[in-house]
């Protein structure tokens, strides 16, 4: 385990007291000049300092030539100078006393041997000054929690919530991160971009995150692991407490060839990188599709203490697959209660049997689509028996909810919806539901391995009732 | 304490082997490595000499195997270098000559020690277990059925090392073709528990001695009652 001090060293990382910007720039296309744009503009309280030996000032402050030069403490500094500049960058960053360097630059170790070079060296220097770096080739960090941030990326909106995510890869990222800031899937706690980790790695971040109360879901994405035993040591621990959710790249020769220029990593073999998953309590998904289908359910939704389902849906044939889906996945078709029975009897026509897996078609035609769906929801999350509950709306006038509200907020027990029919009204539908903290799907198949991962991780952090 | 000394025991054995500029264990060495990690293996005994070869299979009782001995030949079956199922000293005798003379013919060149005298075993479920030491993750352990069941359908499984009982027997019960071990169209059930037992040794041998980069113990002849280590390889790092 990291022990106080590393990860005190940490926290110039997330929470700096005041930053330099070396390479910033006045042209607005560059990434120096957006980074300092973007540290502006999210509520950072620190000190922000650009450093440029051609100009006096950008974005209203004033310029430094040199990090060395600065008056006042420089605790962390952010550099994206071509690679060239860097290490005598870092000597005066050495001189001046700064604790931390997120260098974004690319063309180091993952480029070639002069870049290889290029890295021993500021290595050596960060080694010999006490220096942590994080980096290089990569976008660094977002602080949501403080607004601290050496992305470049332009984002229009930062959502804060309780998802890190900590990748070896930049540019996807930032991008990726945009998608799921402008599309109100979840918000984000912190983000850690490594790059080619030539100091700070996966597993001391990870216990940073740990101790994190803002983070609840930690993400990671990896080509290679650097010391895959502290990993599994340092992982094992907190997955009983939060879960942590890998992407692994280089499963097939070709790529692991290709991970191997872009970020300079170690491959194992594959089933040995699932195996240490299993035993550290990791769960591995094969793509980030899933683990935002993941992220989606757990940053939201409690987790089941059992694994008995209620499948609430207008479609027959879904409500025969969906079975199918959850029996195969290792979970229960809950059996309703007889006061459950009961409830839903009031809004089923006579003809029509009332059990588990719910066919509410029927009600939505007797009762309509808000009162159908209201009590249908409601009384299987009152009911004992069941541990989780997957709903399906057909969104077509008048066989869906006029206003998801009537639906409530539900806290104690996982709900995930399946969205179908018309694309903008579904949409709108999806839209709501988010906003009230439910995940949305638009096929039981993904609601379904979300709910069955959900289950993987309660049993895990031995939250299983049954 | 007695812990230290086996791990002596077994580090002389390694130093020896690097003192002679091998990194590959001879079978004779690799199974003593197995037997002070109480991994089962055949009776066995290393002979220099025909007449030794004789003796020692009177010893061990028929019927008897013959393998080569040879740090030059990793391939023994390949090259004639094992002939099984003799059952009398004339057998052996001939047996002894038949392989000399077929390493000799394959590589005229290759340092020959002798061979080894081991006791043919009935046949039985054949198990792999196998160790590798991986760059990122250090010692890892591997369990599968022998034969097809690992060449073909590769059903094997991993864990890092060091394992713990229940992680043993979450190996063995993991693999797809685990039924065959419970008994399978009239195949009586197999020990599992000597099986969890070898995991946990040979999880044990790995730990203590990080310098082994593969270890494959193949195969594991697998009874109702106890089981046999047929053939073990060791390389070292």
């Amino acid at each position: 385990m990291v022990e106080e001090s590393g990860i005190l060293e940490l926290k110039s990382f997330f929470e700096p007291k005041s930053v330099a910007v070396v390479g910033a720039s006045r042209d607005i296309r560059k990434a120096g000049h957006i980074l300092l744009r973007n540290l502006l503009s999210f509520g950072f309280k620190g000190r922000v300092v650009p450093v440029n030996p051609n100009t006096q000032q950008i974005l209203g402050l004033k310029a430094y030539s040199r990090v060395d030069l600065i008056p006042g403490d420089v605790e962390t500094a952010i550099i994206v100078t071509p690679a060239v500049f860097v290490p005598d960058i870092m000597e005066d960053c050495e001189r001046k006393g700064v604790r931390a360097v997120i260098i974004l630059s690319g063309g180091f170790s993952e480029e070639g041997e002069e870049g290889e070079k290029l890295e021993k060296e500021v290595v050596q220097i960060g080694r010999r000054a006490g220096i942590r770096i994080i980096g290089p080739n990569t976008t660094g960090i977002i602080n949501t929690e403080n607004g601290f941030m050496s992305s470049f990326t332009k984002f229009s909106n930062i959502i804060k919530g309780n998802v890190a995510f900590i990748a070896q890869t930049g540019n996807y990222g930032g991008i990726v991160l945009e998608q799921i800031f402008s599309s109100h899937l979840f918000g984000v706690s912190k983000v850690v971009g490594l790059g080619n980790k030539c100091d700070v790695d996966e597993t001391e971040i990870l216990e940073y995150l740990a101790l994190d109360d803002k983070t609840q879901v930690i993400f990671l994405y990896v080509e290679g692991i650097k010391n895959g035993r502290r990993f599994l040591e340092v992982a094992k621990k907190i997955t009983k407490k939060k879960p942590i959710i890998v992407v692994k790249g280089g499963k097939t020769d070709l790529g692991a060839k290709i991970a191997l220029s872009h970020t300079a990593s170690m491959a194992g073999r594959d089933e040995i990188f699932s195996a240490a998953c299993k035993q550290a309590g990791v769960i591995r998904v094969s793509d980030f599709e899933k683990f935002l289908d993941l992220a989606q359910a757990l940053s939201h939704q409690p987790l089941p203490k059992g694994n008995k389902v209620a499948l609430i849906h207008f479609s027959g044939a879904c409500l025969v697959l969906g079975t199918d889906m959850i029996i195969e996945s290792g979970l229960k078709i809950a059996e309703l209660s007889n006061i459950s029975i009961k409830k839903l009897r009031e809004i089923t026509p006579q003809w029509h049997r009332v059990s588990n897996p719910i066919d509410i078609q029927p009600s939505i035609m007797m009762a309509g689509a808000d009162r159908t769906y209201q009590v249908a929801v409601n009384t299987v999350i009152e009911d004992n028996n069941v541990d989780a509950v997957i709903v399906g709306i057909g969104a077509v006038e008048g066989n869906c909810p006029d206003d998801v509200m009537v639906l409530g907020m539900h806290k104690e027990k996982p709900i995930l919806f399946c969205l179908y029919g018309n694309k903008s009204l579904s949409e709108k539908i999806g839209r709501d539901l988010r906003k009230l903290g439910y995940p949305v799907y638009d096929s039981l198949r993904r609601a379904v391995d979300v709910l069955s991962v959900m289950c993987q991780i309660s049993k895990r952090m031995n939250l299983m009732v049954r | 304490m007695k812990r230290g000394l086996v791990m002596d025991f077994v580090s002389q054995i390694f130093a020896k082997v690097r003192e002679e500029r091998r990194n590959i264990l001879l079978e004779p060495e690799a199974k003593t490595v197995c037997m002070e990690y109480r991994i089962p293996v055949t009776k066995f005994k290393f002979a220099k000499t025909v007449d030794e070869a004789v003796s020692f299979a009177e010893e061990i009782g028929y019927p008897v195997v013959l393998k080569i001995v040879s740090p030059d030949i990793i391939h023994k079956f390949d090259v004639g270098g094992v002939i099984l199922d003799l059952k009398t000293p004339e057998e052996v005798r001939n047996a002894f000559d038949s392989i000399l003379k077929n390493v000799r013919r394959y590589k005229p060149s290759a340092k020959i020690l002798g061979v080894v005298v081991q006791e043919m075993v009935p046949p039985s479920t054949e198990i792999i277990v196998g160790a590798i030491r991986d760059p990122q993750f250090g010692p890892t352990l591997m369990f599968g059925l022998g034969g097809i069941f690992v060449e073909i359908f590769k059903d094997v499984t991993f864990r890092i090392a060091p394992i713990r009982e229940a992680e043993a027997r979450e190996m063995i019960t993991e693999i797809k073709a685990y039924p065959v071990l419970k008994g399978y169209r009239g195949m009586p059930p197999v020990d599992i528990e000597a099986i969890v037992q070898i995991l946990l040794n040979t999880s044990k041998l790995v730990m203590e001695h990080l310098e082994i980069k593969e270890l494959d113990l193949n195969p594991i002849i697998v009874y109702e009652e106890g089981a046999k280590t047929v053939d073990a390889r060791l390389i070292l790092e």
